[in-house]
């Protein structure tokens, strides 16, 4: 009987939870306002009214808004977050411009790892945050037709700043390659002042001259000194690499006068500036050289077997304990990596990068740096409530003031300019964060400035007074070959339209498949390069001439 | 002859013959090497963290740690999202395991009684969900209209009932006897009771087996935290120990700036994380496992 009241009271008690949820549930649904809206909505009160006037006060100034004037709202803010860098949630730069503008950064910082599965999933069911940071070019040439994001030339009086710099004469060609069907849906990222950094040929600099040789000026001559090395240290191997065979092919191939698989691309496309026009790297007879010399490496015992297989830790593990003596690579790693691992147990130990290598057989001397600014791109959600005050916010990023903001933190807490311009970060700051993974990446995680934070418009003049000074030396000497001509920047893929881009992506994979299961047998000697002309052949015959023609045809409808 | 008969009848100690010895050894040299296979790692990731970062880089630590110091576990220790996370992990384990354990049970219950109406009909359009799913943005959209999204409910309540855990636990209920249903009922209880005091209580091992199976699923889950959280506040533990792994692979590879390029984090600060992170787990561990070996038992034997 007892148990029959309790099992009644239990059924009136569930019944009645479930009805106040189901109540709860149709009241959310039916406010619009909640439910459709980005989530930074929902925690303004109704003052539209009120709103509306301040926009069109605004547009009719064209400046940007003092914060304390305008109503405060909040606006999320998606963007990765670095496991070597996580950004504070409440850091100094969202505090600055909560001051500034009365808009709450509510920043939603998804692990790096997983952005691009997160990203994916937000853009397909397009339920986004009002700003997304690390749109890539890809992503915004998908989404940006299907009206996801505001069209940054409707907001013309807003952006200047912005299109003063994108537009400017060393930018306007690469810009407008990322015009979309006339529109601009994104604010891209952009370098500033950046400590210069290429992929470049890095020695062993004690046993080269062990060896007794020069410093190589040619490919032929590093060859040579490769082989010296081996003789002396016969155990051992010279070189590898960190990203597999590609990505070797990378690192290599416009070094030595031929292209394909430029800076981290699976693609063997690339753009060939004497013949001004993009070609596919492995079917060029330039390429034969490459080939030629890696085949040649592995079989006098030069390049490390495991190269196919390596990844980034075993590469760096294998040059810091002295199993590698060359290597092709970012040179941020001599310094930060390589040499204070092998000053520990051989203090006359380093590594340094060489100066571009004449390839004779190619008639060339040149090598290949990164875009000069970043293709990946931040936008602005077409449901936003807020397009003006975020297009304001996202403008100030490129000003003289948003970008010290942005880059260094508070002005006279966080940093001092001195009388040269030279900017001085405040040593209590670096004290602070000198016990943590990194100094220059605490700074930066904790104020919430930089690349990997919420900068845009990217200064790393911060990273010159907590770095090792190897590092600036060769960004000045970097920044000098660059300027005299050996080394280019690699430049943005050009853009297709949807069929394009549908018929691109097939034939890139299919000439993927057959070189990635061919290349292999042509390094390791299972099969002879007398036989190369085969494997051009039937790349060719996979459509190579098909895909030149697609990237040609939408670069000179970008140049014009 | 006779000595090995009475050696054979002898109750106790049995002499081995040379291949039942060679056997036990070439057993136990297996089972060692599965052991160091499964403790090396860990012991590795150990001598790691408290070794010299630069030691590590250079590949010599594997045996023993090099250049002993506790900076990586200073530095670990000092990541605010690390000990947050584990609470959020621990909390959505803690009301996962209740919710999906209560909800799986009041399930079975239904459907492994032989007389309940639709049995088949229902346990088909169930089972049906386990070889058809919705998918990711499908999912991420129900979830996002019922504005589960940065709530508890949104770790919790998509992944509620497993149907493989439940029709376990239904194999589990079948095997109690009809005999006791029936005799429960002549004595005037209900279903209610009868499950509660009658079905449950024979049914702890089960009972502990999916429990276990559910608190390890929702521990490991790190899909509904990246899908459902955008606020970093609540993400689980194991959302931001993926971070920490994939950081010097895919996402590390890419650096196109030096900024990009020097904020990698050290092997040994790495696996400091990954320590602290995984010591509870594995302390806890062994204590729990036994029943994952009844887990294994349950409706294997039929009649």
């Amino acid at each position: 009987m007892k148990m029959k009241k309790v099992t009644k009271w239990l059924a009136v008690a569930v019944s009645a939870t479930m009805l106040a949820g189901t109540l709860t549930g149709c009241g959310g649904s039916s406010d619009p306002a909640q439910s459709d809206a980005p989530s930074g909505e929902a925690q303004e009160s109704d003052q539209g009214g009120e709103n509306e006037t301040e926009k069109a006060e605004e547009a009719e100034s064209g400046t940007p808004a003092e914060g304390s004037d305008q109503e405060p709202i909040t606006v999320t803010f998606m963007r990765s977050n670095s496991a070597a860098q996580p950004t504070a949630e409440d850091n100094k730069v969202v505090q600055l411009i909560e001051q500034k503008f009365n808009i709450h950064l509510e920043l939603q910082l998804i692990p790096d790892a997983d952005f691009s599965t997160k990203k994916s999933v937000a853009l397909a069911s397009a339920d986004l945050p009002d700003i997304i940071m690390g749109v890539n070019i890809d992503e915004l040439r998908q989404y940006a037709p299907t009206g996801e994001f505001l069209n940054l030339y409707d907001y013309q009086d807003k952006v200047g700043d912005y299109l003063g710099i994108v537009q400017a004469d060393d930018r306007a060609a690469a810009t407008k390659t990322y015009e979309i069907d006339g529109g601009m849906y994104g604010f891209q990222r952009l370098e500033y002042n950046r400590i210069d950094l290429a992929p470049l040929v890095a020695l062993r600099m004690d046993r080269l001259e062990e060896t007794g040789l020069g410093t190589p000026a040619t490919w032929d001559e590093l060859y040579e000194v490769m082989l010296a090395i081996k003789e002396k240290y016969p155990d051992q191997y010279v070189f590898s690499t960190r990203n597999k065979t590609t990505y070797m092919f990378g690192q290599l191939a416009y070094a030595m006068g031929s292209g394909g698989f430029p800076c981290f691309s699976g693609s063997g496309m690339y753009y060939e500036p004497r013949e001004e026009k993009w070609l596919y790297g492995p079917t060029q007879d330039s390429f034969k050289t490459v080939i030629t010399f890696l085949a040649n490496a592995y079989k006098d015992g030069l390049l490390d077997p495991d190269y196919a297989t390596m990844d980034k830790d075993t590469l760096h593990e294998k040059l810091s304990n002295g199993s590698l003596s060359m290597v092709v690579d970012n040179n941020s790693f001599i310094g930060r990596v390589y040499n204070p691992a092998l000053a520990q147990v051989d203090e006359n130990a380093r590594f340094d990068i060489i100066a571009p290598l004449e390839s004779k057989e190619n008639g060339t001397r040149r090598a290949l740096r990164y875009e000069r600014d970043w293709t990946e791109f931040t936008c602005v959600n077409a449901d936003t409530k807020y397009p003006e005050r975020i297009m304001e916010l996202l403008n100030w990023m490129y000003t003289e003031e948003g970008r010290m903001v942005t880059n260094f933190g508070e002005e006279g807490v966080d940093y001092t300019v001195e009388a040269d311009g030279t900017i001085k970060t405040n040593p209590d700051l670096i004290a602070e964060h000198q016990n943590d993974a990194d100094v220059f990446s605490g700074i930066q995680g904790a104020l919430g400035v930089g690349l990997l934070s919420l900068g845009e418009y990217i200064d790393e003049a911060l990273y010159a007074e907590v770095s090792d000074p190897i590092f600036i030396e060769q960004g000045k000497v970097i920044r000098g070959w660059t300027e005299e001509g050996l080394i280019d920047y690699n430049p943005a893929v050009p853009f297709f339209n949807t069929e394009e881009q549908e018929e691109v992506t097939e034939l890139q994979q299919a000439l993927s498949n057959v070189f990635n299961a061919e290349i292999e047998s042509y390094i390791n000697g299972q099969k002879s390069l007398d036989d190369w002309g085969s494997l051009v052949e039937t790349l060719k015959g996979q459509g190579t001439e098909r895909l030149e023609e697609l990237f040609n045809t939408a670069y000179q409808r970008a140049l014009q | 002859m006779t000595k090995r008969i009475e050696e054979a009848l002898r109750p106790g100690k049995k002499r081995k013959s040379p291949g039942e010895k060679v056997f036990s050894a070439i057993v136990a040299v297996f089972l060692i090497c599965s052991c160091l296979l499964v403790i090396y790692p860990i012991y590795y990731m150990f001598i790691c963290s408290i070794s010299d970062g630069y030691a590590v880089t250079r590949g010599e630590v594997w045996l023993y740690p090099k250049g002993i110091n506790l900076k990586a576990y200073q530095i670990a220790l000092t990541y605010q999202s690390v000990m947050r996370s584990f609470r959020n992990s621990l909390q959505y384990t803690v009301v996962g395991t209740a919710i999906a354990t209560i909800l799986t049970a009041l399930c079975a219950y239904p459907l492994s009684r032989k007389d309940m109406y639709g049995r088949g009909v229902f346990t088909f359009i169930i089972t049906f969900t386990m070889f058809f799913d919705s998918g990711l943005v499908a999912n991420y959209m129900v979830v996002s209209s019922l504005h589960l999204k940065n709530t508890i409910w949104a770790m919790v309540l998509p992944g509620a009932i497993s149907v493989w855990y439940m029709i376990i636990m239904r194999t589990g209920f079948q095997s109690i006897p009809d005999a006791l249903h029936e005799s429960a009922y002549l004595d005037g209880a209900n279903d209610l009771v009868i499950f509660w005091k009658i079905i449950l209580p024979l049914s702890k091992a089960t009972m502990a087996t999916i429990v276990l199976f559910y608190a390890v699923g929702l521990w490991n889950a790190y899909i509904p935290g990246l899908l459902y959280m955008d606020d970093s506040t609540k993400y689980p533990l194991q959302l931001l120990l993926r971070n920490i792994v994939m950081s010097s692979s895919a996402a590390g590879n890419s650096a196109t700036s030096v900024a990009a390029d020097t904020a990698a984090l050290g092997k040994n600060i790495k696996y400091a994380v990954i320590f602290i992170t995984t010591l509870p787990i594995l302390v806890v561990y062994p204590f729990a496992q036994k029943y994952f070996v009844k887990g294994a038992m349950v409706g294997s034997v039929k009649g």
